[in-house]
């Protein structure tokens, strides 16, 4: 949040009951960019208390959609990039980024915010920084898989084969392209933390959103 | 679409590989532990989660060589497939 407000962008940030089904539908109708964190499933995305926010098929999302513009979301959320994020973009979405499978991360609960956790976050963020400053989903979204390959490339071997899962699973889809087709998965998601990171178990299972509108004049049109 | 081709590595491979790993670790110690937690929702959006330590991942992977059901050692060999496949530059 820090780095969009100094980029010149105004930020609604909607945490813990804030989170809710009308209010990130509500704010998302008016801005350009959303970063959105919470759990979910091939065919669900959750706000607060796991309440639904988007599924397929549900009105409000479709709704949503056919009124989103060239609005872009960034979810980090599990499996949803197998249905809902395609579906959403079949129906009027501009982009959405989401993984294909189970975000796994790691932690150290007694060190929080620590380097084993860092990498995954900053990997995820990339495309925040990058879409703040380009309005660009495909440079964001390139800018984040080259994180994800810096990351893996000096990781840690405890956590290696989690990055390379949230790599290969990050995926992006746009308004008028053909989805691509991930592979079916059977797993639910992973989350991997090092002892007493209460900070980030917090930040995880607590649910948080944030959105962008852009500055009047901070960014040319895209 | 999936950016690693791991459809030639077998899950003997990838557990081999992974408990290799964990077991020259030391884990609990010389090299912390972790925990791992399996955190999502159902179809449904209701909350669905499983935690075990990584230090006990190498035993889930063993029962699900065994052909038990474990979905956290499925998990650890399906991470260690992409790992590998990535080591090797197995890119689609």
């Amino acid at each position: 949040m820090a780095y969009a407000l100094q980029a010149g962008w105004s930020v609604i940030d909607l945490y813990a009951d804030d989170a809710n089904k009308d209010r990130i539908i509500a704010e998302l109708k008016k801005v350009r960019f959303g970063s959105l964190l919470g759990h979910g499933n091939k065919g669900v995305f959750t706000g607060q208390r796991q309440q639904v926010v988007f599924q397929v098929g549900d009105q409000a999302t479709l709704e949503f959609c056919q009124q989103a513009g060239e609005t872009t979301l960034n979810f980090l959320s599990c499996l949803m990039g197998q249905q809902l994020a395609p579906w959403m973009c079949q129906n009027g979405l501009g982009a959405a980024k989401a993984y294909t499978e189970e975000f796994v991360f790691a932690n150290d609960p007694s060190d929080f915010p620590d380097s084993v956790a860092e990498p995954f976050f900053l990997s995820y963020c990339e495309f925040d920084r990058v879409f703040l400053s380009t309005m660009d989903p495909d440079q964001a979204y390139q800018a984040e898989l080259r994180m994800w390959e810096a990351q893996i490339d000096k990781a840690d071997p405890r956590i290696k084969p989690y990055l390379v899962q949230d790599y290969d699973s990050s995926e992006l889809f746009k308004k008028g392209e053909q989805p691509p087709q991930p592979k079916p998965c059977p797993f639910s998601k992973a989350v991997v933390k090092l002892p007493g990171g209460r900070r980030l178990l917090r930040w995880y299972r607590g649910w948080r959103f944030r959105h962008f509108g852009v500055q009047p004049g901070a960014f040319p049109e895209a | 679409m999936a950016k690693l081709d791991f459809s030639q590595i077998t899950d003997q491979e990838a557990a081999q590989y992974r408990i290799a790993q964990l077991s020259s670790l030391k884990l609990g110690n010389e090299e912390k532990d972790m925990r791992v937690s399996i955190l999502t929702t159902d179809e449904e959006g209701n909350p669905k989660t499983v935690s075990y330590m990584l230090s006990e991942a190498v035993e889930h992977i063993r029962a699900f060589l065994e052909g038990k059901p474990d979905p956290i050692g499925a998990h650890e060999v399906k991470f260690a497939k992409r790992c590998l496949a990535y080591e090797r530059g197995g890119r689609k």
